[in-house]
């Protein structure tokens, strides 16, 4: 058996737990080895000692206070409690402590026990706690925790003022779900937590208010020691800003995508590879691919004619190695699909990645090939007015040289080349001068005296006027020279162009002092310029004739030949069935639609001849009446029912061209048939006296529309309500050409949907009657 | 007998396909403008319509467009006959649903071809 006392003294010298027994007096009775080796000292050190030995200085005071209350009250408990309790050691230190007194008595002596413990380190894991409860507790970041079955426990600060809550009781014991836009999406959320221990994405959280905003989540799983689930912890960053700001960026590049599309331009990027990143519909459709058939090509290879690839490709290179500078400007051809050359008037800008190195270009492209086209047209146009002014010019240089020995050389060169001069001396009085070769331009004696600076200009085109003089007048003001034309009329009537060229001289101080003007007579060169422009119209008159030969000729001799290969047809058919009387009547009506086609043709032939001047008029005595039978004879064949009336006054016998006469009547009446319905009757009055014969053709047709009427006349016209009536449009303008031949006149006034009265005067030389 | 109806305003043509298309036994009407072919249209639904473009009062091209418009004469095969060469005219006839057209002058075979075609799709109800 193991000795009690023993037992007890082994115990007391193995705890590891300060023990010290301390009497009534506060004096160290025992203290086992544990205790003095916490405070630093050994056993024997402490016995006999004053208790106060081991508390700091600052407490002394309280404790032997304290000491005394608990004597009085003995009974065993914490010491201190609620506060914290510090031990000194023997080297100054002071060590948190945790002491629990009890209270005995020895050998009728009244002791205290008191067992202490370090509690440094818990004391600190405590204040560590503290720090992060409360580190969480006021974190700028929304944080919550939940338990294993989902429901909130914990939310702090930041969390309820972001979902707008008044405290937390609002909220613990909750789902995150309920704070969420989607209760599916948070099941779905915390179903993957307790598989994986963890996720983190983005989601639309939903505030007290009902109002939503995007967070990103990051939830975890929190595990004890053994790996255990605890409870769940979730941060969240509000990213509603990101969102929107990402929303932004998304619209800025759709726009720029669809600037890119509108642009009228070509865009390409080309990058380092000079590889094409990046093409527009514009420049896609220029070269005739689609765009995703051209995005990574090689531009050089694929795009660039041969020809300019390798020069061109040294300075795109030259540009991305920063050895040349940026070309803002280029022209240069492209090949399109089909092989095609196009002129492209560039504009070009570098890439440069985030370091400003270059990486690519962007160029937007202009398809010049026709402007250049039409720039060379129009240079080919002039280049005859050029000639002409160059061999002018060499002439009056040739003439110049030769003659510049002496004055009266040069002024002869000067009247030759036609130049005159005229100055005005500003400063003071201003003076003007002028040329005798000035006086020459405006054929105005020299040696009339003139005090009137604007006595030239009343030789002034009147339209010329105002701006000759504003014109002057600006440069004189601004101090420009300028350079203008003008047209005037000699004394001798003659009409003559002037170019003049003022030049201002300034003082030092910019002050216009005099100014100086060198006239020259270009009135030929105009002349010329003139006869080009003539020339040139007549010739868009031609391609505009010929048109409007094409579609009438198209019409007009369709229908003839269509009537014929049907008539031709039907013989075919008539001759295997033995019907001779239908085979006759079909030659019939192909001869007929024969006649036709040939007074198509002759119209032709007779404008032809009369442009030519091939067709003169002779004139003889002919007795009207029986005249007009004649032709109304002719005429009747063409009738759709009309009658025609005749009317006469005056003599019988007119000295005319029956045969221009009788074309002249039957144009007239067939249209007024053509163009009037079989009901209505035509007229036709005709009056010879006074020196002429007056024929007039009345009719109650469709009529001319007014807007048309100024072009009746015209070769090939059809007015816009007679398209669907056959003609050549050629009748009236032969009509008009015969009657001028005659020198007689024309003249209609009509109405639509009222009728036509065409008038016709033939001179006469007056015959009494007989 | 199948019906053809002719709308041409020149008389020679008129009567001369007239007469031809009697020959090859076929039921013809004529009419002399648009409007007056619009209304043998509604009136005897022919098996075929020959028709002119360029027409006094209403146009070939407006006749076909009513023709197309009426679900009852609608499937009515229609032939342009014109005396327009123009691209332009004959495009805008197959763009407004012409079956076929003839350009004049044509052959009578052509234009009986051309009949044949429809006439031997269609069979008389």
């Amino acid at each position: 058996m193991i000795n009690e006392k023993s037992t007890f003294e082994a115990i007391f010298s193995a705890a590891t737990l300060g023990i010290i027994v301390v009497d009534e007096a506060g004096k160290i009775l025992q203290a086992n080895p544990y205790a003095a080796q916490l405070f630093g000292y050994s056993p024997s050190e402490l016995i006999g000692q004053a208790v106060e030995i081991l508390i700091p200085v600052a407490a002394h005071s309280i404790h032997v206070s304290h000491r005394k209350k608990y004597m009085a009250d003995p009974r065993p408990r914490l010491m201190g409690k609620g506060r914290e309790l510090f031990g000194l050691r023997k080297d100054g230190a002071e060590f948190a402590i945790e002491i629990s007194l009890s209270h005995t008595e020895i050998e009728g002596e009244k002791v205290t026990i008191s067992f202490i413990s370090d509690v440094t380190e818990r004391t600190k894991k405590a204040k560590y706690l503290l720090a992060l409860e409360t580190a969480v507790e006021k974190a700028a970041t929304p944080i919550a925790f939940a338990e294993l079955d989902n429901r909130i426990s914990y939310v702090n600060q930041a969390f309820i003022e972001k979902w707008g809550y008044d405290s937390k009781t609002e909220l613990i014991g909750r789902y995150p779900g309920e704070f969420s836009a989607s209760m599916e999406k948070v099941d779905e959320i915390m179903k993957t937590l307790h598989r994986e221990g963890s996720w983190e994405g983005e989601d639309v959280a939903r505030k007290k208010d009902g109002t939503l905003f995007a967070t990103f989540v990051n939830t975890k799983l929190i595990r004890d020691r053994n790996d255990n689930p605890l409870r769940i912890m979730a941060t969240f960053v509000d990213i509603s800003n990101i969102k929107e700001k990402e929303r932004a960026l998304q619209k800025q590049k759709e726009s720029a995508q669809t600037y890119l599309e509108m642009a009228g331009s070509i865009i390409v990027v080309i990058n380092k590879n000079e590889e094409v990143n990046l093409i527009n519909r514009e420049g896609a459709a220029a070269l005739g691919y689609e765009e995703e058939e051209i995005v990574g090509k090689n531009w050089f290879e694929h795009f660039v004619p041969e020809p300019n690839r390798d020069a061109l490709r040294q300075v795109f290179q030259g540009i991305l190695k920063e050895e040349l500078s940026q070309l803002v400007h280029y022209e240069n051809e492209i090949v399109d699909r089909e092989g095609q050359y196009k002129l492209i008037r560039w504009y070009n800008r570098v890439l440069n990645d985030e370091n400003g190195h270059p990486v690519a270009t962007i160029s937007s492209g202009m398809d010049i090939t026709q402007t250049r086209r039409i720039e060379k047209e129009l240079e080919q146009s002039r280049a005859q007015l050029k000639r002409y002014a160059t061999e002018l010019e060499e002439e009056v240089k040739k003439q110049t040289l030769e003659l510049a020995l002496n004055q009266t050389k040069l002024k002869q060169a000067n009247k030759l080349a036609k130049i005159g001069y005229w100055e005005i001396d500003l400063e003071d009085e201003p003076r003007i001068f002028w040329s005798e070769e000035y006086y020459q331009l405006y054929e105005v004696e020299q040696n009339i005296k003139i005090e009137d600076r604007r006595y030239f200009l009343q030789f002034v085109h009147p339209d010329d006027r105002a701006k000759v003089v504003s014109t002057t007048k600006k440069a004189i003001k601004e101090g420009k020279d300028i350079s203008f034309d003008y047209r005037i009329t000699t004394p001798t009537q003659k009409k003559k162009y002037l170019r003049t060229e003022l030049h201002c001289q300034k003082d030092d101080e910019g002050v216009v002092k005099k100014v100086f003007s060198v006239v020259q007579d270009f009135t030929e060169q105009k002349y010329a310029e003139h006869q080009l422009e003539q020339a040139l119209k007549k010739e868009r008159d031609v391609g505009l004739l010929k048109s409007r030969f094409v579609s009438m000729a198209s019409h007009e001799f369709r229908t003839p030949l269509t009537s014929i290969l049907a008539s031709a047809g039907l013989i075919d058919m008539y001759r295997e069935r033995g019907m001779l009387d239908k085979q006759i009547k079909h030659v019939q009506r192909i001869k007929s639609s024969v006649d036709n086609l040939t007074s198509i043709l002759n119209d032709f032939l007779s404008l032809e001849k009369l442009e030519s001047g091939k067709i003169q008029f002779k004139t003889m005595p002919i007795d009207l009446l029986n005249f007009i039978a004649e032709v109304r004879e002719e005429v009747s064949l063409m009738r759709k029912g009309q009658i025609i009336e005749h009317q006469h006054e005056g003599d019988n016998i007119a000295e005319i061209d029956p045969h221009l006469v009788k074309n002249i009547l039957i144009n007239l009446l067939s249209n007024a048939i053509k163009y009037s319905a079989e009901t209505e009757a035509v007229q036709l009055i005709t009056e010879k006296k006074n020196g002429s014969l007056k024929i007039q053709v009345i009719d109650r047709g469709i009529g001319i529309p007014e807007e048309e009427q100024r072009q009746l006349f015209s070769r090939f016209f059809r007015a816009s309500n007679a398209n669907t009536i056959q003609g050549t449009g050629l009748g009236l303008t032969i009509v008009k050409r015969y009657i001028d031949l005659m020198n007689g006149s024309i003249s209609f006034t009509s109405q639509e949907n009222e009728g036509t009265t065409f008038v016709v005067e033939i001179p006469q030389a007056d015959t009494p009657a007989p | 007998m199948k019906r053809i109806l002719i709308i041409e305003d020149n008389s020679d043509i008129r009567e001369n396909l007239e007469e031809y298309l009697m020959l090859c036994q076929f039921d013809v009407t004529i009419a002399e403008n648009g409007e007056i072919g619009w209304a043998k249209i509604q009136e005897e639904s022919p098996h075929l319509i020959l028709c002119d473009i360029a027409m006094p009062k209403m146009n070939g091209f407006q006749v076909l467009k009513q023709v197309r418009a009426d679900a009852k004469i609608a499937k009515i095969p229609f032939v342009f006959i014109t005396s327009s060469a123009q691209k332009k005219d004959l495009e805008k006839g197959m763009a407004v649903g012409a079956d076929a057209y003839l350009t004049k002058p044509f052959q009578m075979q052509e234009l009986t071809t051309v009949i044949n075609q429809f006439m031997e799709e269609k069979v008389d109800p």
